[in-house]
């Protein structure tokens, strides 16, 4: 608390001194709207004058002139609209904004994270676009591109071997990707049957107060988080790791989450009487708890890259990382046995579950302890 | 409630045409859009610019604010994407070019410390850097934050927590110690 409340001080002290005080600011920004929005106002479009006159434009040896330049200056103008149309398609691709870099087999760190950021970067490009009316053209040319960078991401990952720090992380990933692109093929069909409930974004529709989230959409944000914690992973101190491991054990199992929201509620029910959604009959509320698990599981394993622990801490973060990498492949036969109606591997798994989230809390409790 | 009430009546008279009632909605929110653009841009030259463009851009799309709406977090979010599209270029090449090595000296005084914090800051990717301003300087409360984020509450915290701790990394980078 003490670390956290020392760094909010230090962030306000630090932009407060490029925070001057503006006292005029609405003052000028009144005079501003004044000057710029006049009653009737409309964008201004300028109509050029004509610069010859029609007189001059009879002349024979100028008309003959004339065709010339309308002809280059026809050329031009569908150059240009040329021009614009590869380099509208280019930008869409994000060919301008990231330059590709190859897959190596066996990278070094610094080789997987620029592979990585120039994926990641890639993805942000082309899923920048919602798709929620079934009469836009553009949805689904946009979503086989966002579709063939997300595929081009899968392939990079699946042809390099990761570095061991990334490992977890990459396997989530891939993951992630093979997803998003079975979401995108679910999307695609119900746009083509016009299905009214086809919707696709890469960050939650906001719909009057609330947001629609989507599949795709939460496989985007966990995919990019995951991706963005390897571009800028680093070593911690023991001071600002034991913070980060209590924040996200306070996560996981605590009272409340480290920025006073909610935190895990499926996973401290899991541990203190069992997942009551996960009885018979209630396929979709469990389901939606699983997936609210897997996703502290996998945030806490990110932060564990983005922060990486400091040398001294090895030993005891390596135990906790390899409990966290338990999770997803337990976490994925939990889900084969709830979709499979298999209520008794359902329950052997959560119990499973149940055992692993105590563990990880003891293994977190062990590094923050060290503090 | 009856504040709200108030504020819905601004809204639709100022989308109606009446222009005092958009200088009544818009001036308490000058203040915190101003300090967004100068956590943002670190400037505050174009921190004016950015908020005098806001407010611009906001008279114009008001018709796109859905009745209910909050006014504050839809102006926020008009304001950081000022702040976005002006200085995106320089963002990009700043991001590029301080990527911590650890091999700065240990600061010893505030002022120090306050380079070292913004330098950090604005290594950060903007997304990243808003939810921190957002939150640590303007108070915001997470649903606020995703309010101007476009994200669920959830994404909002989950961006913020991983922008804190890049934020603590790269300082620790930048002062060269490893405890």
């Amino acid at each position: 608390v003490d670390i956290e409340r020392d760094l909010r001080s230090e962030f306000r002290r630090a932009l407060a001194e490029v925070t001057p005080p503006a006292p005029w600011l609405g003052a000028a920004v009144r005079e501003e709207l004044r000057n710029r929005s006049p009653k009737g106002w409309k964008p201004m479009v300028r109509v050029l004058p004509r610069q010859s006159s029609p007189r001059l434009m009879h002349s024979p040896w100028l008309q003959g002139t004339w065709r010339g330049v309308s002809l280059v200056a026809g050329l031009l103008v569908l150059l240009l609209v040329a021009a614009l149309v590869i380099g509208a398609h280019a930008w869409r691709n994000g060919d301008f904004k990231t330059h590709q870099v190859p897959a190596v087999q066996s990278p070094t760190i610094k080789q997987y994270q620029a592979l990585v950021s120039a994926d990641l970067q890639k993805s942000v490009n082309v899923n920048a676009f919602t798709c929620s009316n079934l009469d836009d053209a553009a949805c689904l040319p946009r979503t086989a591109l966002a579709d063939a960078a997300e595929q081009h991401w899968l392939d990079d990952l699946t042809s390099s071997q990761p570095p061991a720090r990334f490992a977890v992380l990459d396997a989530l990933m891939r993951r992630h990707l093979a997803r998003i692109l079975s979401a995108d093929q679910a999307f695609v069909a119900a746009f083509r049957a016009k299905d009214p409930t086809a919707h696709r974004a890469a960050s939650d529709v906001q719909s009057g107060f609330g947001a629609v989230n989507l599949p795709v959409t939460s496989e985007i944000a966990e995919l990019q988080g995951l991706a963005g914690d390897i571009v800028a992973s680093g070593q911690g101190t023991i001071v600002s790791y034991t913070a980060a491991v209590r924040q996200d054990k306070a996560s996981l199992l605590g009272s409340s989450g480290p920025t006073g929201a909610a935190s895990c509620a499926a996973c401290q029910q899991l541990v203190s009487s069992g997942l009551a959604s996960c009885e018979v009959g209630q396929g979709a509320a469990c389901a939606s708890h699983i997936a609210d698990i897997r996703a502290q599981m996998e945030i806490f394993q990110g932060h564990l890259v983005l922060l990486f622990a400091p040398d001294s801490l090895a030993v005891k973060a390596a135990r906790l990382q390899a409990d966290l990498a338990v999770a997803d492949p337990l976490l994925n036969e939990i889900e084969s046995a709830l979709s499979a109606g298999d209520q008794g591997g359902l329950r052997s798994g959560l119990d499973a579950l149940r055992t692993l989230l105590v563990r990880v809390d003891s293994d977190a409790a062990a590094i923050v302890g060290n503090a | 409630m009856a504040v709200h009430q108030a504020a819905t009546s601004l809204v639709r008279d100022a989308k109606s045409g009446d222009d005092a009632a958009f200088e009544i909605l818009l001036d308490p929110l000058l203040e915190p859009g101003y300090r967004l653009a100068c956590g943002m841009l670190h400037d505050p030259d174009a921190a004016q610019d950015a908020v005098q463009e806001a407010a611009f851009k906001a008279w114009r799309k008001l018709e796109q604010l859905r009745d209910g709406t909050e006014m504050r977090p839809w102006f926020l979010g008009i304001v950081a994407n000022e702040c976005r599209s002006t200085r995106r270029s320089h963002w990009w090449s700043v991001v590029k070019a301080q990527q911590p090595e650890g091999t700065a000296e240990v600061p010893t005084d505030a002022v120090l410390t306050g380079l070292e914090l913004r330098k950090a800051l604005m290594a950060m990717d903007a997304p990243k850097r808003l939810v921190l301003v957002l939150h640590w300087y303007l108070d915001l409360p997470l649903e606020e934050i995703a309010s101007v984020t476009g994200s669920s509450v959830h994404a909002a915290e989950s961006r913020l927590r991983r922008s804190e701790l890049e934020l603590r990394r790269r300082m620790e980078g930048m002062r060269g110690y490893r405890a």
